[in-house]
């Protein structure tokens, strides 16, 4: 059994305090690029004005999410990448938008689609349209849904922090997905390093009285909340190769992404925002912050107090798995779980890479039992088929291989680079 | 951090054997740092990072663990030479060679001065040592022995050796142990340099600079191997623990099969090759021509190192 890497912790840096709402800022810019599985396609017009809420690009497939205005206010510009709107800051919704409370009535492809509807992708950091996971399962009988709050990367606490303040509305949406996908039972995921978020579970999870949800506590070790990793963990299965977890029976998701549907169905609130972790050494205030889609990392930086002396890196997403940005102009997206202003105290320091000694501690490391050390001299002999057959597909990209090689050589960045190129 | 688990074997081997074994320390490191850096800038690639990574001064240890004490200074300036050009050089340096350097010298110089490259001093255990660091310096510096000493004091072949002559010569089993040589289990000086080793194995290991497939196959393969043949002709053949406690079975294990540049990587890999080294080693020394078999052992797996590691892929997360 993978025991996984024991990395250390930076969580410490944004663990107190709540969830703050920013407000929104005076352009938001939305990405058509949002969901891993479909590009978004434009239905609104330059010089529209549009509700908080109202749908402003579709998907060209069925069951992928919607994309939806996060503010109110008139469409600026429109390309190929994305849509940018300007805030009249009167926050007028879209009169559209209502509860529903009957979803319990309705039937498993109705409430799919319902989902998709609502913006709905997973906030784990993939995007990955919610409604096209669960319609994938529509094909087999899926046994078991997971809700993924493992939130493994040293980092990000907005999981945590979602699970401490909102504990019973995200069951509420385990619920709702439980509908969703037919599922008889639901693990709820957590890592030991977060008992006030545990605690909170499963004081909800008294009150609301629901046989099929339970709770499951894990140690903490990197890369477990890796939607492969997890299964394994939870219940010693592994999903075969190249298929999707609803080969065997399984779903996972996001508790961001429950609480999300949980919204959208009770309240009528489409994914317009979402709760950003803003943390690392080089800004001045590390919080959480729930933040409308499509505002720039500059104004949620700007809104956290700014940069603290020089920062070497802006990271989005975790330090283990994210990329680092070219410019805080860049919005954030369903996607974006975390910043990190990173300065010398966050990264490893520049080591020159050395030789590779064939030390295999790569293969120790790797959680799905590749051999890094030969992807990188095949990768680098440019051996197209050998790196095929040693499996870059199965690189999960967490970067364990970077962390324990002793001659520091960048395994993963290369990886990342390698499935863009040679796997699309 | 691997030259200091090596210091209590040095100790100990000081003090059986004197100080050749620090004067050819010192002599392969300079001539291997130099020969690094001759090749590094014929090659044009930067001195500091290859000169600071220490592999050099491992090979250079490794290599006066293996030569006689008193050999003379131009047979350890030749294996050095052909460890650090030839065997890592030629073939692109650190991390592509597919031999072990320091093996590649030894066996080079083994097979080409067979006798100089056997002439051991007893150990002091045996002969209270007779040669002083100066007298031992000069010697390893002009090849003359000082007019006080004769040859005859001076050399004494190693158990091993002993054991190989004795028993070509038709001796029995325990007319060859009953020489002062043999000491406790595998000749004297030699076993507790041995467990010597065994001990700088045991804080490699606690380091994690290496991991135990390797040495623990290979060290069970060297006892079962000789266990067997043993117990079928005791009278032929020695026992697990002499095989176990002597020549270069322990530095093998421990310092020279390790080598992670040219052994396999995966955990079933190291494995196989580990106990196929042992149980070469065994047949070399038992049934071969050389009294010690570990440097053609290991030379001969570094060769399979590659099918090795193609056979023992591991299985991919879901894979069926």
């Amino acid at each position: 059994m993978y025991t996984g890497l024991r990395l250390d912790s930076f969580k410490h840096l944004c663990n107190t305090g709540t969830i703050e709402i920013m407000p929104a800022p005076n352009m938001v810019t939305l990405s058509l690029d949002q969901h891993a599985d479909a590009l978004l396609r434009s239905c609104v017009k330059v010089g529209e004005t549009v509700a908080l809420g109202q749908i402003i690009a579709r998907p060209d497939i069925s069951f992928s999410a919607c994309l939806h205005s996060s503010v109110s206010g008139t469409v600026q510009t429109i390309n190929a990448n994305h849509i940018v709107i300007s805030n009249n800051h009167k926050d007028t919704l879209d009169a559209s938008l209502t509860p529903k409370s009957n979803w319990q009535t309705w039937s498993k492809t109705e409430l799919i689609a319902h989902l998709a509807e609502g913006g709905i992708a997973g906030l784990g950091g993939a995007a990955y349209s919610t409604s096209a996971k669960l319609s994938a399962g529509q094909q087999q009988h899926i046994d078991t849904l997971i809700i993924n709050g493992m939130e493994c990367e040293p980092y990000i606490t907005c999981d945590d922090h979602l699970l401490r303040e909102q504990a019973a509305y995200i069951l509420n949406g385990v619920q709702i997905l439980l509908h969703a996908c037919g599922a008889s039972r639901a693990y709820v995921a957590i890592e030991d390093d977060k008992p006030l978020a545990i605690d909170a579970v499963r004081n909800a999870l008294a009150q609301l009285n629901d046989q099929r949800i339970s709770i499951q506590v894990f140690p903490t070790t990197y890369p477990h909340g890796d939607e492969g990793q997890l299964i394994g963990l939870l219940l010693s299965k592994e999903v075969p190769r190249g298929q999707l977890p609803s080969a065997i029976g399984v779903i996972v998701q996001n508790v961001a992404t429950a609480f999300a549907c949980a919204k959208w169905i009770y309240e009528g609130r489409p994914l317009i925002s979402r709760v950003v972790t803003v943390t690392g050494h080089g800004i001045h205030e590390c919080k959480n912050v729930e933040v409308r889609i499509g505002s720039a990392c500059k104004d949620v930086i700007a809104y956290c107090g700014g940069y603290r002396g020089e920062i070497s890196t802006l990271i989005m997403g975790g330090i283990m798995m994210g990329t680092a940005l070219s410019s805080d102009e860049m919005p954030i997206t369903k996607a974006s779980n975390c910043l990190i202003a990173a300065n010398h105290l966050d990264l490893a320091p520049n080591y020159i890479e050395q030789p590779c000694i064939r030390c295999g501690e790569c293969a120790h490391a790797c959680p799905v039992d590749l051999l890094p050390q030969q992807l990188l001299m095949n990768l680098r002999n440019q051996n197209t088929a050998a790196v095929e057959e040693l499996g870059l597909r199965d690189c999960i990209l967490c970067g364990c291989c970077d962390t324990v090689c002793p001659s520091h050589i960048a395994l993963a960045s290369r990886f990342r680079v390698a499935k863009l190129q040679l796997l699309g | 951090m691997v030259l200091l688990t090596l210091l209590p074997a040095a100790l100990v081997y000081c003090n059986y054997f004197g100080w050749g074994l620090l004067i050819q320390f010192v002599l392969a490191g300079i001539t291997g740092i130099t020969f690094e850096a001759l090749a590094l800038s014929l090659r044009r690639r930067s001195l500091q990072p290859a000169i600071s990574d220490g592999s050099t001064f491992v090979t250079a240890a490794l290599l006066a663990f293996s030569m006689p004490p008193l050999a003379p200074w131009w047979l350890t300036v030749s294996a050095t030479a052909f460890s650090i050009l030839l065997a890592k050089h030629l073939y692109g340096g650190l991390g592509m060679n597919p031999f072990n350097p320091a093996m590649v010298g030894y066996a080079v110089l083994l097979v080409s001065f067979p006798s100089a490259m056997t002439q051991w001093l007893p150990a002091s255990s045996v002969t209270p040592l007779q040669i002083n660091f100066s007298q031992t310096l000069q010697c390893i510096l002009s090849g003359q022995l000082p007019s006080s000493l004769s040859v005859d004091v001076l050399s004494s072949a190693s158990p091993l050796a002993a054991l190989k002559t004795g028993l070509a010569a038709r001796h029995t089993m325990d007319e060859v142990f009953a020489s002062s040589t043999f000491g406790n289990i595998a000749g004297a000086g030699w076993e507790w340099v041995s467990i010597a080793l065994l001990l700088g194995g045991m804080a490699l290991l606690a380091l994690r600079l290496i991991r135990w497939h390797i040495p623990v196959a290979m060290l069970l393969a060297v006892f079962f191997c000789a266990w067997i043949i043993n117990s079928i002709d005791p009278g032929r053949h020695a026992t697990a623990w002499f095989h176990l406690l002597s020549g270069a079975t322990m530095i093998g294990a421990f310092y020279i099969a390790t080598d992670p540049v040219t052994a396999p990587s995966s955990t079933r890999g190291r494995l196989i090759y580990g106990a196929s080294i042992g149980i070469l080693t065994y047949v070399i020394r038992s049934f071969g021509y050389y009294h010690d078999g570990v440097a053609f052992a290991v030379l001969t797996m570094n060769l399979f190192a590659p099918l090795i590691d193609k056979f023992t892929v591991p299985r991919i997360y879901g894979e069926t």
